[in-house]
């Protein structure tokens, strides 16, 4: 590791929840989505609608609310889009949150409370802490019957996320959970935490669409990820200072 | 993701500069906010103004306005400013309201000629290269965010809010003009990142087509103009820009010389044929008025 004195090390954590329906099968994702965050984990939940707006899918708003994290209805065309755009806009809430505590602990303000014309000069600190920050991105792809037609879409939206994130300065990773898994079970890991694209490119064909929606299942299986990396981090180090 | 939603007739009125707007229209959405088009309740002027709960997004647009006022194709700003709506804050900007059509809405209506293809597309990458000397990516190009005025004849590129520094990532964008969509690249701001997507809207604007990723890949793109009977000149030119091995500045050279090619084409068809028809005409008047004089005397 190359850290640079004063430099800051930040990681942000999300799950992005990709459903087309309602979970079905195995347990409350809402409650699933809560536990998360408790984790330190933002999940992001993106609906895929059909038709008209008006279909929202109320889930996915009721699993973005329990996971801390922002939700948004779209056509499956605009995928790769919306999940550039979540990811965009959860960077910046995490560094607005950051650089609003310490806006607050050295100046005693918020920055709504700052004049807009000298807001200038913080907004582009926050850009670059943006540009640098790492990225730890657990993707959970629902594949059950109903994405049948629309699975090539998906897989190219992960690789446009994947391009989208490769553009940053900071340390990117993406993992991806297809819900369900098969032979019946709940899961399926399809890529564990991964920073080459190339890698991605190959794994995505693996997403195949069938069977039921196990929301909860799948969000759960994600945390289970970001905690297995700490505690493989934390199992390597103790070995290390144990020789 | 909460929508912005006032409705026509609210009142915005600014937390720090205290200008009060009256909505008359919604001009546009995008990833970011709404544009309406407001009247200052004061001196009834008549704006655009650009709302979004997206305080960096807006303070940065802010930014890039007041950076390039001097370039005439940018829309003037006249404030940023907050209000509450809903219990929520809002971020807003104030600009210049251009009458007229957006691109994508004009060549729904008139068809534009080559000559006016390559006009359009040099007067963008004049701007874009300004942008760029400055270490500055535009980002978002497409054809809603360039403007036809037709009473001025004048043409304004709107929408700063993708612009970003050479290096960082694109954080706004458009997948019909994204490489990133076409797998040809990454999303980081790089002089090439607005070669392709103004590539790709010099090729709308030949073909009149627009090219989506999901259906149609750049082979195909090239086998459409082909299809069109483009000089194999200009298709291995596009072709190039499109895998990005040339330069801007070169690109910019090339269509200078297309332009000047389609132009002087013109004129010489006007030389020919109307300008000859119109001194037959004028001196066959000249001669019919000489006889009747010639008349009148004897």
């Amino acid at each position: 590791m190359n850290k640079k004195k004063g430099e800051i090390q930040l990681e942000m954590k999300q799950i992005i929840v990709v459903t087309d329906g309602q979970s079905n099968i195995g347990g409350n994702p809402v409650s699933a989505a809560k536990e998360a965050k408790e984790e330190g984990v933002i999940v992001n939940a993106i609906g895929i609608i059909d038709g008209q707006a008006d279909e929202a899918l109320w889930e996915v708003e009721k699993i973005a609310q329990g996971g801390g994290g922002i939700w948004e209805n779209t056509m499956i065309q605009e995928l790769g889009q919306t999940m550039h755009g979540v990811t965009q806009k959860t960077v910046h809430k995490t560094i607005e949150t950051i650089v609003g505590k310490q806006l607050k602990e050295i100046i005693g303000t918020d920055l709504e409370n700052i004049p807009p014309k000298e807001r200038s000069k913080i907004v582009d600190y926050m850009d670059k802490v943006s540009e640098e920050i790492g990225i730890k991105c657990c993707i959970v792809m629902d594949c059950s019957g109903s994405m049948k037609n629309k699975m090539a879409v998906a897989r190219q939206s992960i690789i446009e996320l994947m391009n989208s994130l490769k553009g940053r300065k900071g340390k990117n990773e993406i993992a991806i959970i297809a819900y369900p898994g098969k032979n019946g079970e709940c899961t399926d890991m399809i890529s564990d935490f991964t920073q080459d694209i190339q890698k991605i490119k190959e794994k995505v064909f693996l997403l195949k669409a069938g069977g039921t929606t196990p929301t909860a299942a799948a969000i759960n299986h994600a945390i289970s990820l970001f905690k297995m990396d700490v505690s493989i981090k934390e199992e390597v180090f103790l070995e290390e200072s144990m020789v | 993701m909460k929508k912005i939603r006032l409705s026509l007739g609210d009142y915005v009125i600014g937390k720090w500069n205290k200008n009060k707007y009256k909505i008359l229209s919604v001009l546009g959405e995008g990833g970011v906010g709404k544009v309406y088009k407001v009247k200052n309740q004061s001196t009834n002027k008549i704006w655009a103004l650009k709302v979004s709960d997206d305080l960096s997004s807006i303070t940065k647009e802010y930014d890039m306005l007041k950076k390039f006022y001097y370039i005439d194709a940018i829309p003037c700003v006249k404030e940023i400013d907050d209000f509450i709506f809903e219990n929520d804050t809002l971020y807003y900007i104030v600009m210049e309201y251009i009458e007229g059509q957006n691109l994508k809405e004009y060549i729904k209506t008139k068809k534009i000629s080559i000559k006016n293809a390559f006009g359009i597309i040099l007067f963008i990458g004049n701007v874009f290269k300004i942008l760029h000397d400055q270490n500055f990516i535009f980002g978002d190009l497409k054809l809603e965010n360039i403007m036809i005025d037709q009473k001025n004849n004048e043409m304004k590129i709107i929408d700063l809010g993708g612009v970003v520094y050479v290096g960082d990532s694109i954080k706004e964008f458009t997948p019909n003009y994204d490489r990133a969509s076409f797998n040809m690249g990454l999303r980081r701001a790089d002089e090439k990142y607005d070669l392709f997507s103004i590539t790709i809207l010099m090729i709308n604007l030949l073909s009149g087509t627009i090219f989506y990723p999901q259906e149609t890949n750049i082979k195909q793109m090239i086998q459409k103009l082909k299809e069109l009977k483009f000089s194999p000149k200009l298709i291995l030119l596009i072709q190039r820009c499109l895998n990005q091995n040339i330069t801007f500045k070169i690109f910019l050279m090339e269509i200078e010389k297309y332009y000047k090619e389609e132009k002087y084409k013109k004129n010489i068809f006007i030389f020919d044929i109307y300008k000859s028809i119109d001194i037959v005409f004028i001196g066959s008047f000249i001669f019919f008025i000489l006889v009747l004089y010639k008349c009148c005397i004897k």
